[in-house]
């Protein structure tokens, strides 16, 4: 469809949003041009149709009101806990990953031939990590810190277990989350 | 030359008139000061206000999700979940809006989202809360009074529009809504929604061409 200032207009028509003079100028336009005569030919079908259908309102079945009334009972029955012990597995499941991720880290380092003061710096960048970030000098040492960690940890296959394993895992906390804030149960308030 | 001009006013204010009969068409002045004492009595926690507000608007927001989603197992469901967050923030509600205006916001945005999240979902094992068993598959009696084939072809057409656009196109003719209201219900700006109506339109044109 080839469209020129005025293919749009017909559209506002159809809708009532055109002032009579634009109406006008608008009719005398399609009076020329063909392609806009086939637009609103086009245009023309498909309104027909959709006001055909649109005279008819569906209504749900009877007893909409009882079947609502019981899902809100439900809903109230069946508070916030599950967002709770999802969170709590959240947060323990992330520590251990972590714990995992900063011991296994740690032996790698010491196995590689690395005394315990390697284990020692990685132990001070996670402290820096969690103290973190007020100085722009803090975040590029942590930079630093991570790429050179990162570079020596690449080459352990151990590590990559590990990677595909977290991200496995993060997918699926991400999965579960988006599950549960599918019910909005969770901010209803009991005014029964 | 002239003779071929079958397009004009007069055709089209005639199927214009023919709307008249819209969803909203039952809502009068007396039902919207009612309205606003059921907002007023739930908002202070009267859950029986709330069922009023309920049973006078099942309808209009049922067909909304109806004409969204195409199916009425998903609409029903969709419609309940629409009052349930209606209930949930029922203290945001301001009574300078009218509710069935507000309902219908939230209903379209449900539905949006509901049809958002359908195409980015692989597995439905959520989808089958025990309510779901109740609502059956059998069409309605008002939907099979309907010629099939005309019913199915818009339903058609407007799944091949995307969500943005069908709910445009919903709220305009079931609705009969005007551009500042479909703008102020899908919360966007009047030029958004002018030029999703053109685009679902030349859509629905190429779709009905390819059918
Ligand atoms: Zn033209």
């Amino acid at each position: 469809m080839m469209n020129d200032k005025y293919t749009e207009k017909i559209s506002e028509w159809f809708d009532n949003e055109l002032n009579p003079d634009e109406v006008a100028e608008l009719q005398a336009h399609l009076a020329g041009c063909s392609t806009c005569r086939q637009t609103y030919e086009s245009m023309q079908h498909v309104h027909t149709l959709l006001l055909g259908a649109a005279a008819h309102v569906a209504a749900p079945d009877q007893g909409f009101v009882q079947r609502f009334e019981s899902r809100l009972a439900w809903r109230q029955a069946h508070k916030p806990w599950h967002i709770w012990v999802a969170l709590g597995a959240l947060l323990v499941g992330t520590l251990l990953f972590w714990s995992a991720w900063a011991i296994s880290g740690g032996l790698l380092l010491v196995n590689a031939g690395g005394s315990a003061l390697d284990a020692n710096v990685l132990y001070q960048g996670v402290m820096i990590i969690f103290e973190s970030a007020a100085s722009l000098r803090t975040f590029v040492n942590i930079c630093l810190l991570l790429w050179k960690t990162g570079l020596f940890l690449i080459s352990q296959p151990l590590i990559w277990l590990l990677i595909i394993t977290s991200v496995c895992a993060t997918w699926l906390w991400l999965r579960i989350l988006q599950l549960l804030s599918r019910r909005p149960a969770k901010s209803i308030e009991l005014t029964l | 030359m002239n003779n071929t001009l079958t397009f004009g006013q007069q055709s089209f204010m005639n199927s214009s008139v023919a709307t008249k009969q819209t969803a909203e068409q039952h809502v009068t002045p007396e039902m919207q000061a009612q309205e606003q004492v059921w907002a007023m009595a739930a908002q202070k926690g009267d859950s029986a206000a709330f069922m009023n507000i309920v049973d006078a608007y099942q309808r209009p927001v049922y067909n909304l999700c109806y004409r969204m989603l195409g199916d009425t197992t998903e609409a029903e469901d969709a419609a309940q979940e629409t009052f349930l967050r209606a209930y949930t923030k029922l203290k945001t509600y301001n009574a300078d809006r009218k509710l069935s205006s507000w309902l219908l916001s939230i209903a379209s945005h449900y539905c949006i989202d509901r049809l958002r999240k359908k195409r980015y979902q692989m597995v439905s094992w959520d989808e089958l809360p025990p309510w779901q068993a109740v609502a059956d598959k059998k069409p309605q009696p008002e939907e099979a009074a309907l010629t099939h084939e005309r019913h199915d072809t818009v339903h058609q057409l407007l799944d091949t529009l995307p969500e943005d656009y069908r709910a445009a196109t919903v709220l305009r003719y079931w609705y009969e809504m005007s551009y500042d209201e479909i703008a102020e219900t899908l919360e966007t700006s009047v030029s958004a929604i002018k030029s999703r109506l053109f685009r679902a339109r030349q859509m629905l044109a190429e779709a009905v061409e390819t059918q």
